[in-house]
């Protein structure tokens, strides 16, 4: 077993130099994916803070940027984006033909049709529903969007940031008023794509996750084993979850709705 | 009133340079109970001769009637009409070479597998025909049980996108092969060993967890759990916390 192979750069690499680089590159876009999933839920927790009104949202990012919780965190997850797309692309094959013949298995087997009652689909192992190899489909996809848009987006932020930081113009930093006239003059387009593209991504991602990783392994404190069934439930949930709160918060920054949360934050004094 | 069924069966003859690859359609009427295996020799019998499939058992335990129904690798033997739509298409599974019509060389790529994995017991110990046999502890008996009971069909290659791009991917069943000797006590290799032959790109790593084996394995082998856990103890080795469990803690009967 200890066979040398070829390195595509030309050089020999010991089979077992080959299989930990396999394992670091799986590991680090696993790794990346799982920290950036964490990080857009603690980022739309703090986003939608806008529910509360402009008080509340401004009071948040004064809060970061004041303490410089902002400025390092952006430039963290920029660098994890980054790693992220460069790891998990490699996934992606080269040429058309190959991912033609991913979707083009993945859509047959998902359609293929069985004329069978559900009661008997239960029982009937053989015919499993199957979505998983066009939700990988979707989740390349989905990744090219928010390359290009969220590259859009963390320029923008960024942007923002330095200029608070470094005192540059206004310097006003992330604030409620310059985001609600960003989205208002037209940028929803591109939150409303960005935020949906980041949802199924992250869902379907997790799940992928839990699955390759966790299947079988008991879940500490519960104790019982993780299963596909359950994995693919918390998906579902958690995607609901995030996407419901995510258009919600959009529709008040573009103005279409008040904040419904504005009572909590208003004092008699206003 | 038996319905009147329709198969689309895709015809090519790789050794007949006349040959074209298409779709025949071949009417039949429904009767009871009717699988594949039994409306496929009726076509033989009565409208096409030189139909070429694959058949042995007819019980889904030999593994050689594989194919593409309705898009979905399955066994054929295990299919009955009245499950399908009116219109069954027939196709051979993609991902090994075709032999002609529906039959497809599955041996040759088993063969390589069992090749590459080193599908044998591993051990320094001499053969002793005198010496009573060692006996095994129940639980790992029936584990290594249960992922031997794949009957090397190839529905599961069939249906993984990666190892229809992937020559080279060690597939769903090759995983599992391998998750089968790491389980068995009598078996010398240790992780380190496993590690080289399973972290890199044409196995465990090379899977992109599209999860189409686990949906169409006929025998329904626990597959996804035995690559999670082969993940989780690559990972230790590449940690340097490696434990020579003998895969006794891979959870696949529960």
């Amino acid at each position: 077993m200890s066979k040398e192979v070829t390195h595509p750069e030309g050089e020999l690499m010991a089979s077992k130099e080959q299989a930990k680089r396999q394992w670091k590159l799986d590991a680090i876009s696993t790794g990346t994916g799982v920290f950036l999933a964490i990080f857009m839920w603690g980022h739309m927790f703090f986003v939608s803070s806008i529910l509360t009104g402009e008080r509340g949202f401004n009071w948040i990012s004064d809060l970061f940027e004041h303490y410089w919780l902002a400025q390092p965190t952006l430039i963290l997850v920029t660098i994890v984006f980054f790693v992220h797309f460069v790891t998990a692309s490699r996934k992606i094959p080269g040429k058309l033909a190959e991912r033609k013949r991913i979707k083009k298995l993945g859509d047959d087997i998902s359609k293929s049709q069985w004329n069978i009652s559900d009661e008997d689909r239960e029982e009937l192992e053989k015919v499993r529903p199957h979505k998983e190899t066009s939700l990988w489909i979707w989740q390349v996809r989905s990744g090219m969007i928010i390359l290009a848009l969220g590259s859009i987006h963390l320029f923008v932020v960024m942007a923002d940031v330095v200029q608070r930081t470094f005192k540059l113009g206004e310097g006003l930093g992330i604030n409620a008023a310059e985001t609600m006239a960003r989205v208002q003059g037209g940028m929803w387009i591109l939150y409303a794509v960005l935020l949906y593209a980041v949802e199924v991504h992250a869902g379907i991602g997790l799940y992928r996750v839990t699955v390759k990783w966790g299947l079988g392994a008991r879940i500490p404190i519960i104790g019982s084993r993780i299963t596909r069934k359950m994995a693919h439930q918390m998906e579902r949930i958690v995607l609901w979850f995030f996407l419901i709160i995510g258009f919600v918060t959009l529709l008040v920054m573009a103005g279409v709705i008040e904040p419904p949360l504005e009572f909590l934050l208003t004092t008699d004094a206003d | 009133m038996p319905r009147e069924l329709t198969l689309k069966i895709f015809r090519y003859d790789p050794s007949d340079p006349e040959s074209k690859p298409c779709f025949v359609e071949y009417k039949m009427e429904e009767t009871p109970r009717l699988n594949l295996f039994v409306a496929l020799h009726r076509i033989r019998e009565n409208q096409a001769p030189d139909l070429q499939f694959d058949f042995v058992c007819r019980a889904g335990v030999c593994g050689s009637c594989g194919m593409m129904i309705n898009g979905r690798p399955t066994l054929a033997c295990r299919t009955l009409t009245a499950e399908l739509p009116e219109t069954i298409t027939l196709a051979p599974m993609p991902a090994f070479k075709l032999i002609g019509d529906l039959s497809v060389d599955t041996g040759t790529w088993f063969r390589g597998m069992s090749e590459r994995v080193e599908s044998w017991i591993h051990t320094k110990t001499e053969f002793d025909p005198e010496a009573e046999e060692e006996r095994m502890d129940d639980g790992t008996a029936q584990k290594i049980y249960e992922l031997e009971r794949c009957i090397e069909c190839g529905c599961c290659v069939a249906g993984c996108a990666t190892a229809n791009i992937r020559e080279d991917f060690l597939g769903a069943t090759g995983l599992n092969r391998i998750g089968r000797f790491m389980l068995d006590p009598r078996d010398e290799r240790d992780s380190k060993d496993w590690f080289e032959l399973v972290s890199t790109d044409e196995g465990v790593f090379g899977c992109m967890g599209l999860m189409a084996c686990d949906d169409v394995c006929p025998k329904e082998l626990p597959l996804l759990e035995v690559f999670a856990y082969m993940r989780r103890r690559m990972s230790q080795v590449a940690a340097g916390r490696a434990k020579d469990d003998a895969g006794t803690s891979l959870p696949v009967i529960n």
